[in-house]
């Protein structure tokens, strides 16, 4: 993988996309073969210093019950800059829902503290988006990020991934082919294994299990008519 | 869905310790009655044996200054030494007979009152578990059902032992010297005046300390807990939250910290005038001695004894009743809970074929103004596949929830073949439903457990489960379930880790397994991939046929196959009709289709 790029991991439940983002980030450390960023094996890497080069979104992200600011701040704990906390913030999509609360960024979230807010699906989701974009790491990594999106907020977070993602290194993990598409490269992975690679044109070209996936989603939304 | 919790409404009522034993009495003689009278006979008798034993010294005394004047014989002696022995063993005997017989009891009585707590949480209305203020009260309660236990056995040993002890003492000392008597009431007051103030103090304690006892049992579920434990750590979030969890810990400890000092300033004094009480028992004896007014026998053994008194005084009331008056708030909070207003309804059977009907309903959570569900009315046919889509935060998870039962409208009403789901009870509303929602359990049980958990009065049943698992594309033969049904589905207790779309499908087989006129799923497949979920879908779609279906989801492609689509917005129904009549109509529908829709226009091959 290249440095700068936006890659995309696409491929079926239990294909094995997930593992490999924990291989990546050194949550498992089994395995065979060798993993090599920057030309430097990563079992040679601190841990800490891992852990610095990736901001992952999880399918199952966090939602921790502390203040909005806490919450995006969690991504760089080390350095709190303000500033930096909006542009997130409005990176993220979340400027004019925190602008309508109250406390603003002060708002503590969930059901620990009294007067505690609870987010919708979508707004949460954008929050940890915000807090992978508060991370200085030079990788990000999205695992499933719109999967409890509603149409119109998918569309609208694929197209601000499209903002965000220039010049840093981006991987998303979907089955959403939709979205797919805007990676600079799609990495198929089945049954463990790197099944296909290329950009979508070049994909849907080969006639393969991505092009097979993409036809059966498309379908979807042809009319019968 | 949004809501706001504010629950600070002050409806704290305090009731007395008097009325605390009345309302607690029932449930914990009810879990051990023939337990507890034996309990209470061995109590009476061992304080009398502990005067008893006062007395036996009185007259070994006196008997042992006569031996010395040679006025009575030497074996007189020994058997009034031989009853002071008896007595003594009998105290200690006893003693440890009521020890064992309270260790038995307090088992007993926990256990039923856990159990009262557990059905009494069953009885609530789910909607209570949407509230901070109720949450606070269970965990509250829990932590007080323990010392409801203590004080309800305090309170009976204080019937059956103390009062008693303290009567046959009083009447022994009188039977002495009249005046003497007074000596109990010397040792009681400061003792007593100490702890009334103590009970207030902590009460007022405990209410101020349950939101941050949940706060910093939060903080610490942040470093530890499964749910968050990887996102913490990858984020390097440990010292984040190990500030906030050691600073509501200091606040804690602080609150205790500042309760306890009180108190304590307090028992200082009190322990001043005690030590003044103890000298004036002394003087009276005394001066009773010198008068001739008691032997000597007698003198010595109320001497030795004022240790006991004040053994025991101290035991009941700055030990016992001390830890109680700390403890009697908690032992509030388990009454609380048990009086919380339960959802009621009474069981009625639901008819096979029926109808759903929604009348004008609109819903608002408890504690905001807002409401999520605005002025709806439809109905819904036995045997419809009916699709719920719209915006996140547009009420469609509110609309199922009131649908289903778990939450009553706070206008209008729906009704299940005709009957308010008011009316019905909890059991009977939920015996025909299934569903799936969002947020799914992930038990650390084996596969067939985590399936088979819909229906456990039925035991589990391979054929079912084996149906279950086809429908729902589940293929328990994977290689990821090394043991097929018997997998345990748990890292920590030595089996495997699942990914998320095949938790979703066995959240979706568990809906199936279980039985059902009406099944939702509530978007369970956000992370099944599209081919799967197709074929899920068509498969929903066919043995759904003869009951009634309801499909939440955000992918608009899998909505064709229902019946009738309803589109919500802003907790309003926008659009209903089949997907034909709504695609052709410009509206809410066509606008978030068309957004679905676009990242896979493009022309290909």
């Amino acid at each position: 993988m290249k440095k700068n790029l936006h890659y995309a991991f696409v491929g079926i439940n239990g294909a094995g996309k997930t593992t490999l983002t924990k291989l990546l980030t050194g949550m498992y450390d089994n395995y065979e073969g060798e993993i090599r960023i920057n030309g430097r094996n990563i079992r040679d890497y601190e841990l800490s210093e891992l852990k610095a080069l990736f901001a992952v979104v999880y399918q199952d992200f966090a939602k921790y019950s502390i203040t909005i600011r806490d919450n995006i701040a969690l991504g760089d704990v080390n350095h709190l800059d303000e500033e930096r906390i909006g542009r997130a913030v409005s990176l993220a999509g979340l400027k004019d829902t925190i602008h309508m609360l109250p406390q603003g960024m002060d708002t503590y979230l969930g059901k620990i503290k009294e007067g505690g807010l609870d987010l919708s699906g979508g707004e949460w989701q954008r929050l940890a988006i915000a807090r992978a974009l508060y991370n200085p790491a030079e990788v990000r990594i999205l695992d499933e990020p719109t999967a409890a999106l509603d149409p119109l907020a998918e569309s609208n977070i694929y197209e601000m991934f499209g903002r965000i993602s220039r010049g840093i290194s981006t991987i998303f993990i979907t089955h959403r082919l939709g979205a797919a598409k805007l990676a600079d490269n799609i990495i198929v992975i089945n049954d463990g294994a790197l099944a296909e690679q290329g950009n979508h044109e070049e994909l849907m070209k080969m006639g393969g299990i991505y092009a097979e996936m993409f036809e059966s989603q498309r379908s979807w939304y042809q009319c019968e008519a | 869905m949004r809501s706001i919790n504010k629950g600070n409404e002050k409806d704290e009522i305090r009731i007395n310790a008097y009325q605390l034993f009345t309302k607690l009495a029932p449930s914990v003689f009810g879990a051990a009655p023939f337990a507890l009278i034996i309990a209470a006979l061995i109590s009476i008798l061992q304080s009398v044996f502990w005067v008893l034993e006062t007395m036996a010294q009185h007259k070994f005394f006196d008997a042992a200054t006569s031996l010395t004047t040679g006025k009575i014989a030497f074996r007189i002696v020994i058997f009034y030494l031989c009853i002071l022995a008896l007595a003594n063993i009998g105290c200690q005997v006893l003693n440890g007979v009521i020890n064992y017989i309270f260790n038995v009891l307090i088992e007993k009585i926990t256990g039923k009152l856990s159990l009262n707590i557990h059905q009494k949480i069953a009885r609530l209305s789910p909607i209570d578990f949407e509230n901070t203020k109720k949450l606070d009260d269970i965990n509250k309660a829990i932590n007080g059902k323990n010392n409801a236990v203590l004080f309800t056995l305090l309170v009976a040993s204080i019937f059956t032992f103390y009062i008693p002890y303290f009567f046959f003492m009083g009447w022994y000392l009188f039977s002495l010297k009249p005046i003497l008597v007074q000596s109990i009431i010397l040792v009681f007051i400061p003792t007593a005046a100490t702890q009334l103030i103590r009970s207030r103090i902590f009460t007022k304690m405990e209410d101020k300390s349950g939101p941050v006892r949940r706060e910093c049992e939060y903080y610490e579920n942040c470093m530890v807990s499964r749910e968050y434990f990887k996102e913490t750590r990858l984020l390097g979030g440990f010292y984040f939250f190990k500030k906030q969890f050691i600073d509501t810990l200091k606040l804690l400890q602080n609150l205790r910290f500042r309760a306890t000092m009180k108190t304590n300033l307090i028992e200082l004094t009190m322990r001043i005038v005690t030590v003044c009480g103890y000298y004036g028992i002394l003087y009276m004896l005394f001066e009773a001695l010198m008068n001739r007014e008691i032997t000597v026998g007698a003198f010595a053994a109320v001497f030795n004894s004022i240790g006991s008194l004040y053994g025991i005084m101290e035991e009941i009331i700055c030990r016992n009743l001390g830890s109680m008056a700390q403890n009697l708030g908690t032992v509030q909070n388990y009454l609380k809970l048990l009086e919380m207003p339960e959802r009621e309804g009474v069981h009625y059977d639901i008819p096979k074929n029926f109808d759903i009907v929604l009348d004008k309903v609109s819903f608002s959570y408890p504690g905001s103004s807002k409401e999520a569900i605005k002025n709806v009315s439809f109905t819904i046919h036995h045997g419809e596949t009916l699709a719920v889509v719209g915006e996140n935060g547009s009420g469609k998870s509110t609309m199922i929830r009131l649908i289903t039962g778990l939450c009553t409208p706070t206008k209008g009403s729906v009704s299940f073949g005709g009957i308010d789901t008011k009316k019905l009870s909890m059991k009977s509303l939920f015996s025909k439903t299934s569903a799936v929602f969002q947020k799914y359990q992930r038990y650390q049980m084996k596969l067939c457990e985590n399936i088979g958990i819909s229906n456990v009065e039925r035991n589990i049943d391979k054929d079912l489960l084996d149906d279950a698992c086809i429908k729902s594309g589940l293929n328990q033969e994977d290689s990821s379930f090394t043991n097929g049904y018997e997998t345990m589905l748990s890292r920590e207790f030595d089996g495997v880790d699942l990914s998320g779309g095949q938790w979703q499908r066995i959240a979706i087989a568990r809906g199936f397994y279980r039985d059902h006129e009406l099944i939702i799923l509530d978007e369970p497949t956000a992370a099944i991939d599209p081919y799967e979920e197709t074929r899920i879908y068509n498969k929903f779609a066919e043995i759904s046929k003869d009951k009634t279906a309801i499909i939440v989801t955000h992918r608009l492609g899998s909505v064709k196959l229902a019946d009738r689509i309803i589109v919500m917005k802003e907790g309003r129904i926008a659009q209903i009709g089949t997907h034909e009549e709504l695609i052709q109509t410009e509206g809410e529908y066509s606008k978030l289709y068309e957004a679905q829709e676009q990242w896979y226009r493009e022309v290909l091959v």
